[in-house]
């Protein structure tokens, strides 16, 4: 006859034991991070402007490392990551590379391209890649690839890796400072300093130059090395564009045409561009095909030039 | 005519980035004490492939009940911060694919009659290059504001009211907010739409906007598509970022 805490001492170390050979891996931090990535407004600028700038690299000294150990040799096990998420409606391209090596970093095992993390999880490697070792080194190389239009603000999510099979599970933070940009820009034909100029040349084409007064339709431009004009900003609070137009060069005899150069269907001077929120990438706000000339026949002849001015600001 | 050549040359050329300027952040937020200098930075920055000559000047501005911006020359108005500020650069060189860090210096006046929030915005503007276009010529540039706000530390007052929430036709609402206090407020919170059994349909969003200090900011919310016909009551729920809520309600029949 076994006494009771005898026998109920068994039954613990019994369940102990079959506890241990279940488990099929287990997973844990040994470089804890966090990982920080404090983005520049330059890099977050040329990130809008190319579809494959380089991507991100973290902060300084926030290595992430893991040590994976096998916990029954018949058991594979199965290395997942996945990440909490970043808040709502933000989606930060967060990639990760992994590189398995020997516990003591001797022997590399494995090597993964860049992998994107997502809320679901992602397979990094499995047992069958590192067969013969009872425990691993997981370097984990983490990287940004922005759009440019991600928004403003601090975010920070857990990145979780885990065995697939038993669930065990290590996680560590990884935070991202973005700033808040605001840009405006004209994009202009390449080959001259002028890259920015349209002009209405209408000195040799007095016939269209007497239908748009009769018909009452606006001039369109002879040529335009303005391609167009463009905003961008990341700040929920949106952005605000007032032209301007200034006459650089009139002729005294007749009418200034500054309220007569039009924009799309109304006058340039003082239009207005208004968003209340960020922007997906840049904006057009207008092309050279946008500015008009009303002409009303009393105009005198010569030459004008006029600076038209986007004035960009975040609605305040 | 005209315009199919127009596309037809920009479909065929080579294009590049011109007077072409951004900011970061493109607002400041300070507080000071009365003789006190405090001193931030911006960074403008570019992504054009040629150096640009930048200037930067303060200017004035103000808000109407809309929203809607006016600048104005500085000094012109009465709670002007703009000649408080100083920039260590009023005009520099921004290189190629670069940016500059300026230099704000904003010097609050020793006066002990300064009290709440005074505002400027700072242009940096990108100068046009020369033209030798015939006829009639238009340069296009670019300039972009930073919004400044300063507040005079230990002077501040809150205070705010929902004057006045109304349907404007079948489908707008409006809500008018005055600022009693003598700081900046900002706006957040929500707009709910709640049936005959008091069940919560639709919320608006109340957007992030600046109410100026002793002023009022109409707020126009036009019904989205998805409200269907018939009697709500919209309450509406305010934040003033200084604390405190903005309660209000309308029955409304939206046709």
């Amino acid at each position: 006859m076994i006494p009771p805490a005898r026998s109920a001492l068994i039954v613990f170390g019994l369940a102990m034991v079959s506890m241990v050979l279940a488990q099929d891996g287990r997973v844990s931090l040994i470089g804890p991070g966090p990982v920080s990535f404090t983005v520049t407004p330059e890099a977050l600028a040329a990130a809008g402007d190319c579809s494959n700038c380089p991507a991100i690299d973290p902060d300084p000294g926030t290595a992430v490392a893991l040590q994976v150990t096998r916990q029954n040799p018949n058991r594979l096990f199965t290395i997942d990551v996945l990440h909490d998420g970043w808040g709502p409606n933000v989606d930060l391209p967060l990639e990760a590379r992994y590189t398995v090596t020997s516990a003591d970093g001797a022997t590399v095992f494995l090597s993964t391209s860049w992998l994107p993390l997502y809320t679901a999880p992602t397979l990094v490697f499995t047992q069958a890649a590192v067969q013969s070792e009872n425990r691993v080194r997981v370097d984990v190389a983490y990287r940004l690839t922005l759009r440019g239009d991600e928004p403003a603000g601090t975010f920070v999510t857990r990145v979780v890796h885990r065995v697939r099979e038993s669930g065990a599970a290590t996680a560590h933070e990884v935070r991202v400072s973005l700033p808040s940009y605001l840009t405006v820009r004209v994009v202009g034909h390449t080959g001259g300093a002028a890259t920015t100029v349209v002009a209405f040349d209408y000195a040799e084409a007095p016939g269209a130059y007497l239908r748009a007064v009769t018909s009452g339709t606006p001039l369109t431009p002879t040529s335009g090395e303005l391609v167009r004009v463009e905003v961008a900003t990341n700040h929920p609070s949106g952005y605000a564009v007032t032209l301007s137009v200034v006459p650089l060069l009139t002729s005294a005899d007749g009418p200034s045409l500054r309220e007569r150069l039009w924009l799309d269907d109304a006058p340039a001077h003082g239009r207005r561009f208004v968003a209340s929120g960020p922007t997906e990438g840049f904006v057009t706000l207008a092309t050279s095909a946008s500015y008009g000339l009303r002409v009303e026949g009393d105009e005198a002849a010569g030459d004008y030039l006029f600076a038209v001015t986007y004035e960009a600001i975040r609605n305040p | 005519m005209y315009r199919v050549l127009l596309a037809l040359l920009t479909a065929m050329s080579t294009v590049a980035y011109a007077a072409d300027i951004g900011i970061s952040p493109p607002r400041h937020e300070l507080v000071a004490t009365a003789g006190e200098t405090v001193v931030t930075t911006v960074t403008v920055l570019t992504t054009a492939t040629l150096d640009q000559q930048v200037t930067g000047e303060t200017s004035d501005w103000t808000m109407d009940i809309a929203g809607g911006t006016a600048f104005l020359a500085t000094g012109s108005v009465q709670h002007s911060a703009a000649g408080w500020i100083e920039l260590d650069a009023a005009a520099f060189v921004l290189p190629a694919r670069g940016s500059r860090d300026v230099r704000l210096s904003v010097t609050v006046p020793p006066d002990p009659g300064l009290d709440g929030t005074y505002h400027a915005m700072v242009f940096f503007t990108v100068a046009p290059p020369p033209s030798e276009a015939r006829g009639v010529g238009v340069i296009t540039t670019t300039r972009v504001g930073l919004t400044v706000y300063v507040t005079v530390a230990g002077t501040e007052r809150a205070g705010s009211e929902l004057v006045d929430l109304y349907q404007t036709d079948g489908r707008e609402l409006r809500a008018v907010i005055l600022n009693t206090g003598n700081t900046v407020m900002r706006l957040s919170g929500e707009i709910q739409l709640r049936d005959e059994a008091g069940a919560v349909r639709h919320r608006l969003e109340v957007p992030d906007v600046p109410v100026m200090r002793e002023s009022e900011r109409e707020l126009t919310f036009t019904l989205p598509n998805e409200v269907e016909a018939g009697f709500y009551v919209a309450l509406a729920l305010i934040q003033d970022s200084r604390g405190g809520l903005l309660a209000g309600e309308l029955p409304l029949e939206v046709p």
